[in-house]
């Protein structure tokens, strides 16, 4: 079984990550200084991207590692020639 | 099996990623909802198959906007015929025009230029010459 502390050191840095957007300065709108949606559209498309990519590369590694374990467990069974 | 562990990575790495870009989106989405006061109003006509801009001082403008750098603009987009679509490619600016309805959208330009102003919604049979000129003024 999996332990409360695995929970907390797997998730923790996670959901801290996902809180620093919305602790970041640079949304802040200063007088005059207007909010530029051509930067930030953008700028949310890049990380939306690499987050795409990353959760792939994720689920391909595990669904690879969980093939090959199995495969490995299996090298008893015979071969007919 | 007994290996519940590789999974609970797997789901806690996406999950948290998920969350990430999640919470990132909500933001920008709120900060583009947010019309700022100060914003000038400018309705936005559409029909068969040309643009007119209406300015608060009641001037108009037909296939061309003037508007001035570092100011913000609202646009109250309408449409007079079918459904169009409000499209400034260069500033990730889409809304669509529907008949009987008043769609908002803002932005505030940063750069002066000359920008396409486009129809994003198959309108019929000249949709695609259905352009203006965005002039953003220093």
């Amino acid at each position: 079984m999996v332990s409360t502390r695995f929970y907390v050191l797997i998730l923790a840095p996670l959901l801290s990550a996902s809180l620093i957007p919305i602790l970041d300065p640079a949304y802040a709108q200063e007088e005059g200084q207007f909010f530029n949606r051509r930067i930030e559209i953008w700028s949310l498309f890049y990380k939306l991207m690499t987050a795409a990519f990353i959760v792939g590369a994720v689920v391909n590694g595990v669904i690879l590692f969980i093939v090959l374990r199995f495969r490995e467990r299996k090298t008893k069974r015979e071969v007919k020639v | 099996m007994g290996h519940t562990i590789y999974e609970w990575v797997y789901i806690g790495v996406v999950v948290g990623i998920l969350i990430w870009v999640g919470a990132d989106s909500w933001l920008v989405e709120k900060h583009l909802e947010e019309i700022p006061e100060e914003a000038t109003t400018i309705r936005v006509v559409a029909q068969q198959w040309f643009w007119t801009f209406e300015h608060p001082d009641g001037t108009k403008e037909v296939g061309e906007l003037h508007v001035k750098a570092g100011k913000a603009y609202r646009f109250e987009v309408v449409s007079k015929d079918v459904i169009h679509s409000f499209n400034v490619p260069y500033f990730v600016m889409t809304m669509d025009a529907v008949p009987g309805r008043v769609n908002k959208i803002w932005f505030a330009p940063a750069e002066p230029g000359e920008f396409l102003i486009q129809c994003r919604e198959y309108c019929g049979l000249l949709h695609y010459q259905m352009r203006a000129k965005l002039i953003v003024e220093a």
